[in-house]
C-alpha cells in the first residue's frame, strides 16, 4: 500500500501538448476511478503512471519516491489491461506465476501464492488451463489474480471490464470492490464508464482534453458539479440543461419556459445561464396545478425498476425519471414540477457553475 | 376446363429451369462437376510435373547413357544398384544436409536479427526495409556472379576486409581452399535466402499484441527476458514453417554452387542436386542422372510432407497463439 503523487504532469508530442499540467494525490489504501470521455487522456495517464509512456515534465512518485526515470517493472505495481494482456502460450498458472518466476522465488512459495490468489478469484480449477479455454470473465480474473500474487505498492486497471457483456460487468465490479476493500492496496482505475466510476470509487477524477474537470468523492461530484460537463457526465440518464437568462420571475428559457428560482438565486438579475435539473429531481404531476410547467408526453421509457419520461415543453425536451411504474400516455399532457433544492445554474460563456449567493457566502 | 389452382409443385415444373441448375444436374453425383472444375490444373500440373517425374522414373530404370551407344532402354536396377555402392552419393547427401543446415540456419538467424531491428517504428525504417528484402529481389545469376568477384584471392573484396582483422596477411583461396569453400557457398546462399526469413519472421514479430511485453515489463521482465518468454514461444510456428521452406529452397539450391564451383574442388562442394546434373549432363548418364534425380526427390518430398502436416495439422486445430 503506497501513496501516488502526480504533480504538474505533462505530455507533449512535438509542439501538440496532450496533457496539460495533471495535479493528483492519491492516498495510500484509496481506489481512485479516473473518468472521461473516449480521447480524455485517461489511460495516457495511467500508462504515464505505469512507466509505459513517458511524460515530457512534471513529476510522479510512488510512496515518496520519484519514479519518472524508472522501467515498469522497477516501480512495484501491477496492471490489469483492457484487453488482459494475458501469455497465450502459457497456462493460467504460468501466467500467474510469471512476475515470481523472474523475481526467483522458491517454488513452494509461488506455489502457494498463486494458490492463494486463484482460491479468492475462484480460479482453482483453472490452473492448467490456457487463456484461449476460458471465457471472458475468467480471463478478466486469470488478469487480476496475475497481479494480485505480487503483492504490488499499487494496482492500475485500464479499462478492464470493457470487453465483457452487461452481466459479467456488474458483478466482476463487485467483486474488483470486494478485493480492494479485502487487500486495501492503492489502486487506479481507469473507465469511461460514469456507473462504473461512482459505484467503485472512494475518489473520482473527471478528466477531459488532458485536463482535470473535477476531482473529488462520487457523490459530492454528483451533488456539486463544478461545469456543465461534469454535470452532464456523471449521471444516467443525463442532466437536463435549458439554456436562458435569470429575470425578475426567476428563469426564463429561449422558448419561454419559466422556473422559479429559490431566493438565493436573486442577485443574477440578467445573466445568460444554462438550468441544470437531473432527471429524478422532476415529478409529473397535474398539468392543472399553477407552480407546474406544462409539457407534452414525447416519448415513455419504461426499464421496471424506473420510467423515463421524454416531455417536450415549448422546444425544451426534458427527461424525467420516476421510481416506479407511471401511469401516462404518449401525446398526454402532464404538469412538470422541479425539485427547488436541486436546482444547478452554469454561466453560458464560462460554462461554471454558478453557486447560490448564500453557498458562495459560507465558502467565503 | 382449366383448374382453378394449380398445385404449387405442378407450376414449379412447369416453368423451365435456369441454364445453370441443368448444367449441374449433368453431374448430378455430386462429384462430376468440382472434377470439370480442378481439371485445367490438374492437366496442366500432369504435364509439367506429373510427366517429368514419370519420364525419370522410367529413365532411372534403363541404361542411356550418350557417350555408349551400346547402351538400351532394357529394364534394370542398375542405376540405383550403382547409386547405393558409391560412396561419393552418400557424401554428396551429407554435403547436400550440412549446406542445407548451415545455409538455413544461417538465413533464419540473420532474417530474426533483420526483423528484430526493424520492428518497431523509427526514422528511415521503410528504407531498411526495402534495404533487407533487396538481396531476393536480384536475379540469383548476377548476385552469384559478383559474389565471385568479391571471393576473388588476388583482386576480391573479401580478402582486403578479412586483412582488416588483426594476424590474417596472406590471401584466402575462398573457392579453393578445402577448408574455406563450403562455408564460402554458405554464405552466398544465406545472402540470398536471409530476405525470405525476414519477412516472414517480421510478419510473425508483428502479430504479437504489444500489450504482452507492456505486461511483462510490468511483470519484471528485462528485455532479454521478454525475447525468451515472449518473442521465442509467439514465434515458435513462424520459425518452424520459414526453416522448413528455407529447407526446401537451400536443398535444391543450384545456381550458387554450380556458378561458383561446379561441386568442386575435388567433389568437396559436390551436393546432391549438383552431382545428379553433373551426372546427367557432364558426365551424359542420362539414366544414373534421373536415378539421382529420384534420390532429391525423395528427400524434397518428406521435407514437404513435414511443412503440409505442420501448416495443415495447426488449420485443423485453429490458430494456436491465440
Amino acid at each position: 500500500m503506497a501513496e501516488v503523487n502526480i504533480s504538474n504532469v505533462r505530455k507533449a508530442y512535438g509542439s501538440l501538448e496532450i496533457m496539460h499540467g495533471i495535479d493528483i494525490d492519491v492516498a495510500a489504501g484509496e481506489f481512485v476511478v479516473l473518468v472521461g470521455p473516449s480521447g480524455c487522456g485517461k489511460s495516457t495517464l495511467l500508462r504515464m503512471i505505469a512507466g509505459l509512456e513517458d511524460i515530457s515534465s512534471g513529476t510522479i512518485s510512488i510512496a515518496g519516491r520519484v519514479v519518472n526515470d524508472l522501467q515498469p517493472r522497477d516501480r512495484d505495481i501491477a496492471m490489469v489491461f483492457q484487453n488482459y494482456a494475458l501469455y497465450p502460450h502459457m497456462t493460467v498458472a504460468e501466467n500467474m506465476s510469471f512476475s515470481l518466476r523472474l523475481q526467483r522465488l522458491g517454488q513452494e512459495q509461488i506455489r502457494e501464492r498463486v494458490a492463494r490468489a486463484a482460491d479468492i478469484l475462484d480460479l482453482s480449477q483453472l490452473l492448467e488451463r490456457y487463456p484461449r479455454q476460458l471465457s471472458g470473465g475468467q480471463r478478466q480474473r486469470v488478469a487480476m489474480g496475475r497481479a494480485i500474487v505480487r503483492n504490488p505498492q499499487v494496482f492500475l486497471f485500464d479499462e478492464p471490464l470493457s470487453n465483457l457483456d452487461a452481466e459479467l460487468r456488474v458483478s466482476m465490479r463487485a467483486q474488483i470492490k470486494e478485493l480492494h476493500q479485502r487487500l486495501g492496496t492503492t489502486m487506479i482505475y481507469v473507465t469511461h464508464d460514469q456507473i462504473e466510476a461512482m459505484t467503485m470509487a472512494d475518489k473520482i477524477v473527471v478528466m477531459r482534453g488532458g485536463r482535470i474537470e473535477q476531482m473529488g468523492c462520487p457523490l459530492d461530484l454528483y451533488d456539486n458539479p463544478a461545469n456543465r460537463f461534469v454535470a452532464g457526465f456523471l449521471g444516467s440518464p443525463a442532466m437536463n440543461f435549458l439554456a436562458g437568462s435569470v429575470d425578475g420571475d426567476g428563469f426564463t428559457s429561449k422558448s419561454g419556459v419559466k422556473v422559479a428560482l429559490p431566493a438565493n438565486y436573486g442577485a443574477m438579475q440578467g445573466r445568460q445561464v444554462l438550468l441544470g435539473v437531473r432527471p429524478e429531481h422532476i415529478e409529473i404531476v397535474s398539468k392543472d396545478r399553477p407552480d407546474a410547467i406544462v409539457a407534452n408526453v414525447a416519448l415513455i421509457e419504461p426499464t421496471g425498476l424506473d420510467t423515463l419520461v421524454v416531455a417536450r415543453a415549448g422546444q425544451e425536451e426534458v427527461t424525467v425519471s420516476y421510481r416506479g411504474r407511471m401511469d401516462v400516455r404518449v401525446g398526454e399532457t402532464v404538469g412538470l414540477l422541479r425539485d427547488p433544492g436541486h436546482l444547478h445554474l452554469f454561466d453560458q460563456s464560462t460554462l461554471a457553475r454558478i453557486q447560490p449567493a448564500d453557498q458562495q457566502k459560507s465558502m467565503a | 376446363m382449366v383448374p382453378r389452382s394449380i398445385p404449387l409443385d405442378a407450376r414449379h415444373e412447369a416453368r423451365p429451369k435456369p441454364a445453370l441448375v441443368r448444367f449441374r444436374e449433368l453431374f448430378s453425383d455430386g462429384m462430376g462437376f468440382p472434377a470439370l472444375m480442378v481439371a485445367p490444373a490438374l492437366l496442366t500440373l500432369a504435364v509439367v510435373i506429373g510427366f517429368p517425374i514419370v519420364k525419370g522414373l522410367i529413365l532411372s530404370f534403363q541404361m542411356i547413357k550418350l557417350t555408349s551407344p551400346a547402351t538400351g532402354g532394357d529394364f534394370t536396377l542398375y542405376n540405383y544398384v550403382k547409386m547405393f555402392s558409391d560412396k561419393n552419393v552418400l557424401a554428396s547427401v551429407w554435403r547436400s544436409c550440412v549446406y542445407m543446415s548451415g545455409s538455413v540456419l544461417g538465413a533464419t538467424f540473420v532474417g530474426l536479427i533483420a526483423a528484430l531491428l526493424t520492428r518497431r517504428a523509427f526514422m528511415g525504417r521503410s528504407l531498411f526495409r526495402t534495404f533487407f528484402i533487396l538481396p531476393w529481389a536480384i536475379p540469383a545469376v548476377a548476385t552469384t556472379l559478383v559474389w565471385g568477384v568479391m571471393y576473388d584471392a588476388n583482386f576480391g573484396v573479401m580478402n582486403r576486409i578479412v586483412q582488416l582483422l588483426p594476424g590474417i596477411n596472406s590471401n584466402i583461396e575462398w573457392l579453393i581452399d578445402r577448408d574455406y569453400v563450403l562455408g564460402s557457398l554458405i554464405a552466398v546462399q544465406i545472402w540470398g535466402d536471409f530476405p525470405v526469413a525476414y519477412l516472414f519472421l517480421l510478419a510473425g514479430l508483428q502479430a504479437i499484441p504489444e500489450e504482452l511485453y507492456e505486461a511483462a515489463n510490468v511483470d519484471g521482465a528485462n528485455g532479454w527476458q521478454q525475447f525468451w518468454h515472449i518473442t521465442a514461444p509467439q514465434l515458435r510456428y513462424i520459425v518452424t514453417v520459414t526453416i522448413i521452406l528455407l529447407g526446401i529452397l537451400s536443398f535444391r539450391s543450384f545456381a550458387v554452387i554450380h556458378i561458383l564451383t561446379g561441386g568442386g574442388p575435388n567433389r568437396r562442394t559436390e551436393t546432391l542436386v549438383i552431382q545428379t546434373y553433373n551426372a546427367a549432363f557432364r558426365s551424359f548418364d542420362f539414366s544414373y542422372g534421373a536415378a539421382l534425380g529420384i534420390l532429391s526427390l525423395i528427400f524434397s518430398v518428406v521435407i514437404v510432407a513435414l511443412y503440409i502436416r505442420l501448416t495443415l495439422g495447426r488449420e485443423m486445430r485453429g490458430a494456436a497463439a491465440t
